[in-house]
């Protein structure tokens, strides 16, 4: 198991090298965070450096009040939260009552462009794809809790909601997930 | 056994084991099989969550990050590095009583030590009708503000050094 005090007391002391083990731990949680919540392709590696300098910038006031990869997190979301302000997106959280597929603030994403099955599409493909479709929060919030097996607590740090919002996000996410994939595929051909 | 259909809420708590389904629910599901395949949907998704892998982030981005925070450097340091304030001025008291007792000797610093006990003892209001003429007689204060004074000042001053002589030699670590 990494030692992140070690680590973190490592970079404080002026070894910036050992830095690469976190961006290295820690690209694939942020990458998931950003990846959801923003619309843009073309800005979401520049998003994730961003992030990763913040987290470079703001080692010292970290406490280990919590652990490392949630501090990233909230460091990752609040970053995402930044950038579509300043691009005046509205975050869709899933939960408003809409025609299915109006999304205007996000519809020239690539990320919602209708996309259909292809022969050689595995499961995992399939529903990664229906993932994408997801509002971001609820999307974010499912990807965090089964990708990154972070708990509803962890996430409720994260996102800086109560426990029970981010429960009703996550079954909502589910449930979505699997009327789209219902809706769309026969299940058992999936 | 119930009638109505199981919530899909209930469905997910019992897969994320979360909830143990209760008699009646599970006498429930025996006979429906809409909500067995209810159950068998959610069950296949949540497998098929375990094993989704979205794209990677390129296999330089590390390196790229790495090159952006050589001209970086973590800001909160300071906060870390400097002393806790309460240390400071513990440090205060133990180096004024510490000169004190080198400049007037111990037994002055005993009797004032006394006196000061006697002042708590007798009370705030005689303290104050007392503390001029205990002051007088001893002529210690003018002394022990002005040690005092000197001893904080001090110990400011070394600390605010410090900390310069610490980011002039992490700003010659970057340039270097």
């Amino acid at each position: 198991m990494t030692d992140h005090r070690a680590i973190v007391e490592a970079i404080l002391a002026g070894k910036r090298e050992q830095f690469r083990l976190l961006v290295e731990e820690f690209q694939r949680l942020v990458s998931h965070i950003v990846f959801r919540m923003i619309p843009e392709s073309q800005d979401r590696e520049d998003i994730c450096q961003e992030v990763f300098v913040k987290v470079y910038q703001n080692l010292g006031s970290f406490r280990f009040g919590s652990k490392l990869s949630t501090w990233v997190a909230q460091i990752a979301y609040n970053t995402c939260l930044t950038a579509l302000s300043r691009k005046q997106l509205i975050i869709d959280d899933g939960f408003a009552d809409r025609v299915e597929d109006s999304r205007p603030e996000w519809s020239a994403s690539e990320m919602w462009r209708p996309d259909y099955r292809h022969e050689s599409d595995d499961t995992a493909t399939i529903v990664r794809r229906e993932i994408d479709q997801l509002p971001p929060i609820p999307g974010t919030i499912l990807v965090l809790f089964h990708l990154e097996n972070m708990s509803l607590q962890q996430i409720a740090q994260v996102f800086t909601m109560p426990e029970g919002t981010i429960k009703s996000h996550l079954f909502r996410a589910r449930k979505m997930l699997k009327e789209r994939l219902t809706a769309k595929y026969q299940w058992e051909e999936v | 056994m119930i009638s109505e259909h199981l919530s899909e809420d209930l469905i997910q708590e019992f897969l994320d084991e979360r909830a143990v389904l209760p008699a009646d629910a599970r006498a429930h599901l025996l006979e429906c099989s809409e909500c067995r395949e209810t159950l068998g949907t959610y069950r296949e998704l949540f497998a098929s969550l375990d094993t989704v892998r979205f794209p990677e982030l390129p296999a330089n981005f590390t390196d790229r990050i790495m090159e952006q925070v050589e001209t970086a450097r973590p800001l909160s340091v300071r906060s870390q590095e400097t002393v806790p304030q309460w240390l400071w001025i513990g440090a205060t008291v133990v180096g004024a009583v510490a000169v004190s007792a080198v400049v007037m000797g111990p037994a002055a610093l005993q009797n004032l030590l006394a006196q000061f006990t006697e002042l708590w003892s007798s009370g705030v209001s005689s303290a104050r009708t007392d503390i001029s003429t205990y002051a007088a007689d001893f002529n210690l204060k003018p002394m022990t503000a002005m040690l005092s004074a000197v001893t904080l000042g001090g110990i400011i001053i070394m600390d605010r050094l410090l900390v310069r002589v610490r980011r002039s030699r992490r700003f010659m670590s970057l340039m270097a």
